[in-house]
Formats: C-alpha cells, sequence, structure tokens
C-alpha cells in the first residue's frame, strides 16, 4: 500500500467508524439501563429510512435549482432519522417494560420489522440531487485556509463530515454521563439491580424508558450516516444497514460496555470493513476478511470471561424484566 | 407520641389474601418485633409502608398524619426505611455510591452545604496540627482540596465524608470506597443501615434481619439497634424466631393468616404465649432425638477439595464419615462451601482430590454389574467379597468374563459384607441408584429439584422417566405416588395436576422432601430444608428426618438456625471458609461455641 492509498485507507476507516459509534454508544445507552435491545440492526435501517426520507423532504421542499442551504441539508436527515429510531426503541421498551415481554424476542422481532419496513420504502423514495446533498454534507466541515486534499492530516482528521465529529462527542458526553454524574449512577443502578434502584426510589421503568428511546435515537443516526454520508443518497438493498447493526451489537461487548474505548474500537472494527477494498484479494478472501470483526467480538468475550474482571462485565440486571411486585 | 397507625389495611394477591382489615399502632422510640408465621403477611404489611406494594383499602398513617406511599421516594419522604431480607444492593458500586443511589438534586444540596468552608477548616486544621507527618498533611490538604473542588452537584467525595461521620455517631464501621462484592454478608447489612441513617430515617424496618448473621454478628446488630433507639428511632423487626424476639424487643405485634391478633409487651409475656397466639393453638415446640442403638458407617470422606468455576476454592480438604441412624448437621455461614459439599457427594460437581467411599448395605443381595466392572469384580473377588448360594466363598479370578456375566445374571453371586463403591467417577444418576438422595433447596427454591411450570406428577417423573415402556412414559406410577405425598405431608394443592409454582413455599418444600424420601434412600441430605416454613411444616420436616434416621439412614442436615441444629443433630459439621473447623457433639457445646467456630479463620 503506498503512502497516498494508507492516508485514503485511514480516512474511509474514519467514515465507516462513525457507522458504529453511532450505533454501539447508542446500544451501551440502552444496556446500562438493563434493556438488552437486539432490535438495533432494525433500528439503524429505520434510521437510515428516516434519514433518506428527511433529505427528501428538504430537496422536495426547495426548487429544483435552489441553492442547498447547509444547516437544513444536514439537520432534516438526523431529526428525521432520530424520530424513525426513537419509535423503534419506544415500541421495545412498550413491549418490554410495560407489557413485560421477552427482551431477545422483541428485539428480533424489531429487526426484523425494521429491516422490512425500510428496505421496502427506501428503495421508493426518489434520489434527485440526493449525492448532490450527500457531498454538501461531507465538504462542510473543513476549515478556512486548508486546501482540500494537500495535507495527510487534513485528509485524514478534516476530510470527515459533521456525523463523524458528532459522533465522537456523542460517545464521549455519553462515557461522562454514564460514570460521573447522578443520572449515570441511577441509570447504571437500573441495569445492575433494578430491585435495589426501586428501592432506593429511582423511577426504574422512566429510566428505562428514556434510555432505551435515546439509545435507539442515537443508534438511528448511525444508520443515517452510512447512507446518507458513506453512499451518498444511493440506496442499494446490498448495503445491509443491519449488517452494521449486528456488529455495533458486538461491538458493545467488545468495547466492554465503556463508550470511550467504543470510539477506538469503532475504528478498529470501521479499519477492518474497509481494507479489503484497499488490499487486492479474491473474492473468498474477502468473505473470509469480513468474519474477523466477529471473530475479534468472540476471542474478547474469552479473555473477559478467563480473567473475570469486574469491572469488564455486562450490566447483571441486562436482559431481565423488572416487575416491582414479582413474587 | 404515635409512629405508624395502621387502619383497616387489606392486600390481596389475585386471590390470595395477604392482609385483611389489619389494625394497630406503633409508638415512637420503640423496638417491635412484628411476629408471624410465614404467610401471616408481615413483610406484605410493611412493604406497603416501604412503598413496594401499594394497600387495597384501608390508611396509614405516620405521626397521626394520613399518608399516601406510592413508592419507596415516598417512604423515604415520610422518614420509613426498610432493610429488606435479600439486600437491596448493586454489587458492582461501592458503598457511598450505593448510598447515593436515588437521591435527588435536591437531596444533594442539602447534603452539601458549606462544603467549601467546611473544607478550608480542615485544612487550617491539619495545617495547624503537628501531630501529622509532612507526609500525611499533605495527603490531607490534597484529599480537602479536590473535596472542595467537588463541592457541587454530584459528589461522591462529600458523601463519603457524612457516611464516615454517621458511621461514627453509631458506631458501624464502613468503608466508604469499599465494594460491595467484597463485602460480608454482616458488613452489607450494616451498609443498608447506614443507607437509611443517610436518608435521616426515623422509622427503620427490618425483614429478617438475623436470618444470615452468627451469634456474634446479631448480637452486634442488637447493640446498634438498642443504640438508635437510644436516639429515638422507631425500629420495627420482622421475624419468626421468638429467642430474638424476647432478646431485643420492647412489643411484640403478632399477625396470623393475615390478620392482626394483637400487640404484648415483651416483658409480660413469654415464647409459649406467642407461639400459641401466633399459630392459633398449642405447639409442642420439643424436637425428640433419639439414640439410635444401630450405629453403622455409611459415608466416608477424606480431603475432600472442590474448586469454583473462578478457581477459588471452594472446600478445603474436607474429611468426614456420615453414619446410618444419625443425623449429621452441618452449620456455618451461608456460602461456607455447604452446596458444593452436597453438590460434590451427589456427584454434580467435580472435585480435585480427594475421597469418597461409599458402604452400600446391600446385605445378601446379589452383585450386579452396574457399578462395578469385569475388573473391579474380579479384585473384589480376590478380597472374598462373595460368596455362592450355598455360602462358600468365590473367587473369580480365573473365570472368563462371560462365564462372570451368566453367573451374575442368574444372580448366582453374592455379597459377604457391604458393598464398597467408590464414588468418585460415578455419574449423578448412578450415584442416585444407589441411595444417595439429595433433596437441596437453594435459595429460590424451583432453582434445583423441581419444575415450577410442571404440575405435580410431571415432577414426580422427573426421578422415572427411565422407567415405562420403550419410548413412552408411565405416568400413572407417578400420578399415585404424588396423589400419596399429598394425603400424607398434607400438601395444600388443588390436585396433583397443578403446576408446582403456584403452591406456597412450604408445600413446595413437601412435594420435594416427599418425593425424595419415597424411594428409601440410604443418604438423604437436606439442605435448608425449614426455610420460608411455618412452625407446622418445619416440625413436619423435622419429624421426617427423624423418620429417616429411625429408618438407618444417614442423613445429613445443612441448617441456617443454630437452635433447631443443635436439638435436632446427634453431630454438628461446622464450616468456615470451606474448611471443617469442628464436628461437634450438640449435647456437650454451647452455642455460642459453635457460632465462634463459624467464623473461625475467617479473620484472616
Amino acid at each position: 500500500m503506498t503512502g497516498t492509498m494508507f492516508v485514503a485507507f485511514l480516512a474511509r476507516a474514519i467514515k465507516f467508524a462513525t457507522v458504529f459509534i453511532f450505533g454501539s454508544t447508542g446500544e451501551t445507552i440502552t444496556e446500562k439501563s438493563g434493556h438488552l435491545n437486539m432490535g438495533i440492526p432494525g433500528i439503524m435501517y429505520l434510521g437510515a429510512l428516516g434519514g433518506i426520507l428527511g433529505e427528501r423532504v428538504y430537496l422536495d421542499s426547495i426548487g429544483p435549482e435552489t441553492a442547498l442551504n447547509p444547516f437544513l441539508v444536514l439537520f432534516m436527515p438526523m431529526l428525521f432519522a432520530m424520530l424513525f429510531a426513537a419509535v423503534g426503541g419506544l415500541l421495545f421498551s412498550f413491549f418490554t417494560v410495560t407489557l413485560k415481554c421477552n427482551h431477545n424476542v422483541t428485539g428480533l422481532t424489531i429487526t426484523t420489522f425494521g429491516v422490512g419496513l425500510s428496505c421496502y420504502f427506501i428503495g421508493l423514495i426518489p434520489t434527485t440531487r440526493m449525492s448532490e446533498a450527500g457531498l454538501m454534507i461531507q465538504s462542510l466541515f473543513v476549515p478556512s485556509g486548508f486546501e482540500w486534499g494537500g495535507n495527510w492530516f487534513g485528509q485524514i482528521f478534516f476530510s470527515q463530515s459533521l456525523f463523524t465529529y458528532t459522533a465522537i462527542i456523542v460517545a464521549i458526553v455519553a462515557a461522562i454521563i454514564i460514570s460521573r454524574t447522578r443520572v449515570g449512577l441511577n441509570l447504571r443502578a437500573c441495569g445492575e439491580n433494578p430491585a435495589a434502584a426501586d428501592a432506593a426510589g429511582i423511577n426504574v421503568d422512566k429510566y428505562r424508558y428514556i434510555a432505551t428511546i435515546l439509545g435507539a435515537a442515537i443508534a438511528g443516526l448511525g444508520g443515517m450516516a452510512l447512507e446518507i454520508d458513506l453512499y451518498k443518497g444511493m440506496f442499494n438493498p446490498k448495503d445491509a444497514v443491519d449488517a452494521f447493526g449486528w456488529l455495533a451489537l458486538s461491538l458493545v461487548i467488545f468495547s466492554m460496555w465503556k463508550p470511550t474505548i467504543c470510539i477506538f474500537a469503532s475504528l478498529l472494527f470501521g479499519a477492518l470493513q474497509v481494507l479489503p477494498n484497499f488490499l487486492s484479494l479474491s473474492s473468498v478472501q474477502m468473505q473470509m476478511f469480513s468474519i474477523v470483526p466477529y471473530a475479534a467480538t468472540i476471542l474478547v468475550l474469552i479473555l473477559t470471561s478467563v480473567f473475570n474482571k469486574k469491572n469488564a462485565q455486562p450490566p447483571a440486571g441486562l436482559g431481565i424484566t423488572y416487575f416491582r411486585e414479582d413474587r | 407520641m404515635e409512629a405508624i397507625r395502621f387502619k383497616n389495611i387489606t392486600k390481596t394477591f389475585g386471590k390470595v389474601v395477604a392482609n385483611q382489615n389489619v389494625s394497630f399502632a406503633l409508638e415512637e422510640g420503640k423496638i417491635y418485633s412484628i411476629l408471624g408465621e410465614n404467610g401471616s403477611g408481615k413483610t406484605t404489611l410493611m412493604n406497603m409502608i416501604a412503598g413496594i406494594y401499594k394497600q387495597d383499602e384501608g390508611e396509614v398513617f405516620v405521626h397521626g398524619k394520613e399518608v399516601h406511599i406510592n413508592s419507596p421516594r415516598d417512604a423515604f419522604k415520610q422518614k420509613i426505611g426498610m432493610i429488606h431480607q435479600h439486600f437491596k444492593l448493586v454489587d458492582v458500586f461501592n458503598a457511598t455510591e450505593n448510598i447515593l443511589l436515588g437521591l435527588t438534586k435536591d437531596d444533594y444540596k442539602l447534603f452539601n452545604i458549606d462544603q467549601k468552608e467546611k473544607s478550608r477548616e480542615h485544612i487550617q486544621k491539619a495545617l495547624n496540627d503537628t501531630s501529622l507527618s509532612e507526609e500525611e498533611r499533605k495527603a490531607t490538604i490534597k484529599r480537602y482540596k479536590r473535596y472542595a473542588r467537588r463541592s457541587r452537584g454530584f459528589n461522591v467525595a462529600a458523601a463519603a465524608e457524612r457516611v464516615t461521620n454517621i458511621c461514627e455517631k453509631y458506631g458501624f464501621k464502613v468503608d466508604p470506597y469499599q465494594k460491595v462484592y467484597d463485602m460480608s454478608v454482616s458488613q452489607k447489612q450494616t451498609l443498608e443501615i447506614v443507607k437509611a441513617l443517610y436518608r435521616g430515617v426515623d422509622i427503620l424496618i427490618l425483614d429478617e434481619p438475623t436470618a444470615v448473621l452468627t451469634p456474634q454478628e446479631i448480637k452486634g446488630l442488637f447493640d446498634v439497634l438498642r443504640n438508635m433507639r437510644e436516639m429515638g428511632k422507631t425500629i420495627i423487626i420482622i421475624t419468626h424466631k421468638l429467642n430474638e424476639v424476647m432478646e431485643i424487643s420492647d412489643n411484640v405485634v403478632v399477625l396470623r393468616k393475615g390478620k392482626y391478633i394483637g400487640t404484648v409487651e415483651t416483658k409480660n409475656t413469654n415464647e409459649k404465649e406467642l407461639t400459641n397466639m401466633m399459630v392459633g393453638r398449642k405447639v409442642n415446640l420439643q424436637i425428640k432425638r433419639e439414640k439410635m442403638e444401630h450405629v453403622e458407617d455409611r459415608l466416608f470422606i477424606s480431603n475432600l477439595t472442590v474448586q469454583n468455576m473462578d478457581g477459588t476454592t471452594a472446600l478445603d480438604s474436607v474429611s468426614f464419615v456420615l453414619r446410618s441412624g444419625q443425623i449429621l448437621g452441618v452449620a456455618g455461614i451461608s456460602g461456607s462451601g455447604q452446596k458444593e459439599l452436597l453438590d460434590a457427594i451427589a456427584g454434580l460437581r467435580h472435585y480435585k482430590t480427594g475421597e469418597m467411599i461409599f458402604h452400600n448395605p446391600k446385605k445378601e443381595k446379589p452383585l450386579t454389574l452396574y457399578h462395578h466392572s469385569i475388573k473391579q469384580v474380579k479384585e473384589m473377588s480376590r478380597n472374598g467379597a462373595f460368596h455362592d448360594l450355598v455360602g462358600n466363598r468365590v473367587d473369580l479370578t480365573h473365570w472368563s468374563k462371560k462365564q462372570i456375566i451368566e453367573a451374575v445374571n442368574k444372580e448366582e453371586i453374592i455379597f459377604y459384607e457391604d458393598e464398597i463403591i467408590d464414588l468418585k467417577d460415578k455419574s449423578p444418576l448412578e450415584i442416585r441408584d444407589l441411595g444417595i438422595k439429595l433433596s437441596f433447596v437453594p435459595e429460590d427454591r424451583l432453582g434445583m429439584g423441581l419444575v415450577g411450570s410442571m404440575d405435580l406428577t410431571d415432577n414426580m417423573m422427573l426421578r422415572s422417566y427411565r422407567k415405562g415402556r420403550g419410548i413412552f412414559l408411565n405416568r400413572k406410577k407417578p400420578e399415585a405416588l404424588a396423589n400419596e405425598i399429598v394425603d400424607e405431608l398434607e400438601v395444600v394443592t388443588p390436585g396433583v395436576h397443578t403446576q408446582v409454582r403456584k403452591l406456597s413455599g412450604g408445600n413446595i418444600q413437601k412435594v420435594l422432601v416427599g418425593r425424595e424420601i419415597s424411594s428409601s434412600p440410604k443418604v438423604f441430605m437436606a439442605a435448608y430444608p425449614v426455610r420460608g416454613l411455618d412452625i407446622n411444616s418445619s416440625y413436619l420436616i423435622y419429624d421426617l428426618l427423624n423418620q429417616q434416621k429411625e429408618k438407618g439412614t444417614a442423613v445429613l442436615f445443612v441448617g441456617e438456625d443454630l437452635d433447631v441444629l443443635m436439638a435436632l443433630c446427634d453431630r454438628i459439621l461446622v464450616l468456615s471458609g470451606g474448611k471443617v473447623a469442628g464436628i461437634v457433639d450438640p449435647t456437650k457445646v454451647t452455642k455460642e461455641e459453635v457460632g465462634l467456630l463459624m467464623t473461625k479463620g475467617r479473620a484472616e
């Protein structure tokens, strides 16, 4: 790999990492509350649908010749993606908290639902001017005085869309809230021992609802970033947004439920995702390569079990429905 | 002054009435015991003022004012705190974090008043204090500087300081930064009490606080409670242990089957009267212990060492002999290796080193090849273990395999003495077939032994599923057995086709014990068989254990109530941290001595 290729490789890896950071940060927030939301792949797909729909709504609202408004180009897909994905999170919470359903069954149902629904409707949305909007988003964040592509540092770190920086900020803020604040302490208590949290006067149901909906909204941004930023709004069912969702789920385990670790783990996963395109590999080798992230997750699972580290374990109440008057 | 008044409280769970028209009042600054059998509704009643349950009917008054308590938060606002039987603590949090749980911004503000000023004072004090070394002074100053910085909002350091203050005031020992998973049971309980005091609780409810403590720890707890009473707190203890009621409480409130029976002053009553109030009729509280004449060594266990999954040692060189016609009690703080010991004997857990030799009293019974290989049989015959039908010794060393199998099938080879079997490589199934029966009652009761969502008959079949024709099950015999158990042990159930989960704890227990003793075991192991049972059912279980002993079964009884162990068992084996701290004769030692053995070696 030559130097320029390597720079391109890194820049591309960071782009993919964005999707993972959103997905797994959202899921980490949800899991900290004790909800095992396996619907993340579906929810990320819903986010993708929302993103494209939001962009379409904006593009349709202006004339075909009007110049694009940078703020709205960015803001509309984000808003719609978060709304659509939040509906997925709301559904999940409604089933598991209010109706006390099994987490796994509910999650898988939402995945199936989200993938099916989004795949069908995204295909119906016209793609006029979509790529123009996508390119605009990509070039929005270039500090003035910076020659586009002139410098390797700029190419790697400042050629990204605003989504990437948002993702990193979201992950860091999430980490601070979870580990340093009162809300975070209460949230973790809900995930570790809901009965204890309840006895201490914490509204477990409320925390779980909010964490799940918020987590889903953040994860939805991942799906949107993939479609709008990486694929420039040109949807192809082969993009398989849900595959990124499953990887995001395993990233949560890989990063041991810590959003800060998740940023770096996402970079690694992103790199693994794009590396085959930069190496001259046969199609069989490409297939083999896509196993690596999953294998790495299994390895981390094995290592954390072997060393049995208390602070690398999933929340103790993960996946358990809580009902106060349960006897 | 009145602390709490209940007026016509009724609470139902589905069709089950937990509390019916309960009305009584508690006064401030006293220690109350709420006494009642399991299922008498005492915990349910207290859960209502702690905000866990909500009453269907009736009113609660706190300090004379009617209150509506809908959640634990509301309870804290009324300065009521409850310490549940299963502690409500988050394992991965430290003590302070657990205490801070659920507090709101306003609470924080309340506790952080003048934090900066206070830190300044502390720093000044450290600077002037000449007794401190340079390093200590630096550390103190650093600590309070950090403390002042964090004086707003979420503040673990400030909370830790307050925790330390409370501990000093009441005489507790709590390390504010110790993780809960590193704490012993009694430390966790202390933490729960501190947590309640941190929230300024005036009325403290403790649900079965002594169930998991050693006699020494119980004494410590009672001292703390008396201390709190001196400071004007009202304390309510939920219990069914009469001796503790007599020792600690000023007044006793008795509940029976969800109804209020009466309140008596402790000094004007005695255990017998309380029992009669609690049960509703006269009860004989004597546990009989007869000495059997025919006692044989049944199971030899030597140097048994078992490791946990995480590599820590659960049992360390445990050696003892289990004898027929005796009950061997196992005492120890919960988690001292009781479960591992029973699991190892039942073949459910692999052990690293050690031997378990079972003397199977198969006198005059023919040899089968189920438990022995041909090679073992030859070896045994050389030692003269067998005789033929006429009574002459047989030596099978030179017989061919075919000849031996033929003779065994014709039941021509008979044991001279006890069959000696090494349990080392036997599967749980083979061990069961030898008559070593385990009636293990884990904390959730349905975890091992019974399947909650299956009915009584199907649960009987868990032991007989291999019988029957071909691939089909034989349902008739298990059903008959289930009926028999229901009749004999007075199991309260709508029928043998009711899901076990729907029965009450005591009845579930009876079903489990009944099934295990139905096959006339040679070794019978029971772990916590009376946990959660009322007095009547408990005594029924003790009787059943005694019956087994009289039949010549070797009984191993793991219990938690030392009084019962002392009264029932012929010998008591005390486990402490996976080691045998001693095997004692209960007629010759005191309860305190056993308690000391339980904590032996734990301090290191």
